[in-house]
C-alpha cells in the first residue's frame, strides 16, 4: 500500500484544465454531503454533481461549467464537464453528454477552498492527476467602504471575459413582474430567501416594517405620499433598544408632512 | 519509518513557456497600468494639442476628473489622439512588452465613423451584478495573435455614504433636533458630480435615440438639463434613483465627529466646509454686497460673478461628493417635504443670497427653462 502511494506520488501530473477555467470567479452547486478531501466512494455507479464553476463569456452572459462525477462501482469512474447557463440547474444535465470527459478513474477527492478548488484523481493505470482551479475574483469582504464606488462594491474594477460559449439565454432568465416581492421578510424579521431584487427590471422599493431589512418589491413606487408605503427612517437614530413594531413604535418610518402612519400588519403606510 | 523527501522547488519563478500562459500573465501584470489609464485619464492628458475632435473638445474650464472612467478619453488615447503609436509598456521577467487596445467594435455613428476601442455594455440579463460598463479588447505587440476581452466598470462615478445618523433640512431653533434619520444596514452610493451631457448621450445611444444626442462636444462635460421625468428615467435605467434631499444633506453636512456614528446631537452645518456661514465669504457677502470674490471662493462654491468651471474638485464634501453649494440648481426627490425639491444655491445668485445655505430648498415645476437650468444626479442603494 505504501508502495502504491509513493508510486502514485512520483507519477502525479497536472491534468489539462479547459482554457476558460482561468476566468472562473465563483463556485456554485457544491455537493451537499461530500467533505473536503473525502475520497468519493458512494453511491456507487451513480452520477453526482460535485460543484459548478461560474464565469462570464464575451457576450457578457454568466455561464457555469457543471462538474459531474460518476462514482466508481462495477464500472470505473468518469468526470464530466458540461457548460450551461448560470440560472439553469446542473442536476437537469446530469445524464446528458458533457463537453469534456475524463474516464477510467479509480478514485477521486476534491477540496474547495477560499481561492479555488484542488481536485485529485487516480486513474485505472495508477496515474495520479491534479486539477487546480484558481478563482479569478478573491472573495474579499471589504472592511472600509469609505470612498468606495458602487461598481467596485458590487463586482470588481474589471472583469475578464472568457471566449464565447454561444449558449442561448436561459428560459429561467426572466424579469420579475412589477409589484412582485423580491425580498421576503417575515414578521419575525427573518429573510426567507436570498434577494431576487437583481431580477427587477426597473428597480425595487421597500415597505418599512421595523426590521433591519424590510420586504422589497419590484418597480418604482414613491414613498411617504397618501396611500403609499411609508419611507424608511432607520432604527438606530432613536438610540433605543426598543423593538420597532408598527403598532407600538413607528418611528422607523415617516410620511410626508401632514400625513400619518397607519399599519397593515407590520408594514407602515401613509394615510 | 519513511521520511518524505524534501521538495525540490526552484525559488526563482520562470517565464511561462506556454504562449497562452505568457500572454495572460503579461496582461495580468499590465492591468494596474491599464486601470490607471482608465481611472486616472487626467494624468495622461497631454499638455499640447489633442487630435480627436470627434471625441474631446477640451476647454481649460473642464477639470481633470471629467477624463476619469471616460470612454471618449479611452477612444481618443487609443486612436492616436495623444501619441501616434499609443501603448502601455510593461516589464515582465526583464523583457519589455507593449499592451494596446484593439479597435474591435462597430462605430457609433452618432459620435464618429471610426471603429470603436470600446463597446457600451448595459445589463440586459440579471446574471451579472454590474449594471453597465465598457467592453474593451487588449493585445500585446510582442505576442501576436492573442487578445483578451474584458469589462471595465465605472469606478469613478459615485461614492459611499457612511452608515450613521443624519439630519435633514433646517430647524427654526438650533436647540431643536428636527428631522433625524439613519442609514444603518443600507449601502448607499451617491454620484460625485452632476449627470453630464456625455452620460446622457450614452443613455440615448443605448436606447436608440442617437438622433437627439448633444452634438456640441464642448458641451459634453456640462450638466445635462432634462425634465424631472427624464431625470428619474435616466437614473432608473442605470439601476439608480434620482437623489433625495435628505441624502444630499447627509452628503454635504460634515459630521462633528466622524468616529461617533450615533452622536447625542446631530448638528446641521450651514456650509460643507464650515459650520457657521457667517464666517465664510457667503456670510461676509450678505453683510457687504460689494464683496469681491476670490478664486478660492469660486472653487468652494461657484456663485454669481465666478468664472464657469466644470468638474472642479475643490468643492468636495466630507464624503466625496461635489457642488454642495453654488454651481447649478439641482433637483431632488423629497419625500419629507415634497415641494422642497430644488437646491437653488447656484451660479445664478449673488454670493450674498440667502439661497446659499445647506438645507435651504425651493420648489421646481419639473420643466427646464432658460432662466432656471436644473442639474441632477443619481444615487444607488445596493442590497448585499
Amino acid at each position: 500500500m505504501i508502495f502504491f502511494y509513493i508510486f502514485s506520488f512520483i507519477l502525479s501530473l497536472q491534468a489539462d484544465v479547459p482554457n476558460h477555467w482561468s476566468y472562473i470567479y465563483e463556485i456554485h452547486d457544491r455537493h451537499e454531503f461530500y467533505q473536503n478531501d473525502e475520497i468519493i466512494v458512494k453511491p456507487k455507479d451513480s452520477w453526482q454533481t460535485l460543484f459548478s464553476l461560474t464565469y462570464i463569456d464575451r457576450d457578457i452572459t454568466a455561464v457555469k461549467d457543471c462538474v459531474f462525477f460518476k462514482v466508481p462501482g462495477v464500472d470505473s469512474g468518469t468526470i464530466k464537464i458540461k457548460t450551461i447557463n448560470l440560472n439553469d440547474k446542473c442536476d437537469d444535465y446530469l445524464l446528458k453528454n458533457g463537453e469534456k470527459e475524463i474516464a477510467a478513474i479509480k478514485s477521486l477527492k476534491y477540496s474547495i477552498k477560499e481561492n479555488g478548488i484542488e481536485l485529485t484523481f487516480i486513474k485505472d493505470s495508477n496515474k495520479k492527476e491534479n486539477l487546480t482551479i484558481q478563482l479569478n475574483k478573491k472573495n474579499k469582504k471589504l472592511q472600509n467602504l469609505f470612498g468606495l464606488s458602487s461598481a467596485e462594491y458590487k463586482s470588481a474594477k474589471f472583469i475578464l471575459l472568457a471566449p464565447k460559449t454561444n449558449l442561448k439565454p436561459s428560459s429561467r432568465e426572466t424579469y420579475l413582474k412589477v409589484g412582485s416581492e423580491c425580498l421576503e421578510v417575515n414578521d419575525d424579521c427573518e429573510i426567507k430567501s436570498p434577494s431576487q431584487c437583481h431580477r427587477c427590471e426597473k428597480g425595487w422599493y421597500e415597505i418599512p416594517n421595523g426590521c433591519s431589512h424590510g420586504p422589497k418589491y419590484c418597480g418604482q413606487l414613491s414613498c411617504g405620499g397618501k396611500n403609499q408605503p411609508a419611507c424608511r427612517r432607520g432604527m438606530k437614530w432613536q438610540k433605543s433598544n426598543d423593538e420597532f413594531d408598527c403598532r407600538t413604535n413607528s418611528t422607523f418610518a415617516y410620511c410626508s408632512r401632514g400625513l400619518s402612519i397607519q399599519c397593515e400588519g407590520r408594514k407602515a403606510y401613509c394615510r | 519509518m519513511l521520511r518524505s523527501r524534501p521538495e525540490i522547488v526552484s525559488k526563482k519563478e520562470r517565464i511561462p513557456v506556454i504562449p497562452e500562459k505568457l500572454f495572460s500573465q503579461v496582461i495580468e501584470t499590465g492591468m494596474p497600468a491599464i486601470l490607471r489609464l482608465w481611472e486616472e485619464g487626467d494624468r495622461y492628458f497631454p499638455k499640447g494639442a489633442l487630435f480627436c475632435d470627434d471625441e474631446i473638445i477640451h476647454h481649460k474650464n473642464v477639470g481633470g476628473s471629467y477624463y476619469q472612467c471616460n470612454p471618449h478619453f479611452w477612444q481618443c488615447f487609443w486612436q492616436g489622439g495623444f501619441a501616434k503609436y499609443p501603448s502601455i509598456e510593461i516589464e515582465f521577467f526583464g523583457k519589455k512588452y507593449h499592451i494596446s487596445a484593439k479597435a474591435s467594435f462597430d462605430p457609433i455613428p452618432a459620435y464618429s465613423t471610426q471603429p470603436r476601442f470600446y463597446h457600451l455594455y448595459k445589463k440586459n440579463n440579471f446574471s451579472l451584478n454590474t449594471d453597465y460598463g465598457y467592453v474593451v479588447e487588449l493585445e500585446v505587440k510582442e505576442l501576436p495573435g492573442k487578445s483578451q476581452v474584458l469589462l471595465l466598470t465605472d469606478t469613478c462615478r459615485d461614492t459611499y455614504l457612511p452608515q450613521r445618523s443624519y439630519a435633514y433640512g433646517k430647524v427654526a431653533d438650533k436647540r431643536e433636533d428636527g428631522f433625524i434619520w439613519d442609514n444603518f444596514d443600507r449601502n448607499i452610493f451617491i454620484d460625485k458630480f452632476y449627470v453630464t451631457n456625455r452620460q446622457l448621450n450614452e443613455w440615448k445611444v443605448l436606447t436608440n435615440r442617437s438622433d437627439s444626442i448633444e452634438k456640441d462636444r464642448a458641451k459634453w462635460p456640462h450638466p445635462a438639463m432634462i425634465n424631472l421625468k427624464d431625470q428619474r428615467d435616466y437614473c432608473v435605467y442605470y439601476g439608480k434613483r434620482l437623489l433625495e434631499a435628505k441624502l444630499f444633506d447627509a452628503a454635504t453636512m460634515t459630521p462633528t465627529d466622524l468616529k461617533e456614528t450615533l452622536p447625542t446631537k446631530v448638528y446641521r452645518p450651514e456650509t460643507p466646509w464650515q459650520r457657521d456661514l457667517s464666517k465664510t465669504f457667503l456670510g461676509i457677502a450678505r453683510i457687504n454686497p460689494d464683496y469681491q470674490l476670490t478664486p478660492l471662493d469660486c472653487q468652494l462654491a461657484e456663485v454669481q460673478g465666478c468664472n464657469e468651471k466644470y468638474f472642479s474638485t475643490d468643492s468636495a464634501t466630507w464624503m466625496g461628493v461635489h457642488f454642495g453649494l453654488g454651481f447649478y440648481p439641482e433637483s431632488f426627490e423629497n419625500y419629507i417635504e415634497p415641494k422642497k425639491n430644488l437646491k437653488m444655491s447656484s451660479r445664478l445668485f449673488h454670493p450674498g443670497s440667502e439661497w446659499h445655505e445647506l438645507g435651504v430648498l425651493s420648489n421646481w415645476t419639473e420643466e427646464q427653462s432658460k432662466n432656471l437650468p436644473v442639474a441632477f444626479r443619481c444615487y444607488e442603494e445596493v442590497i448585499e
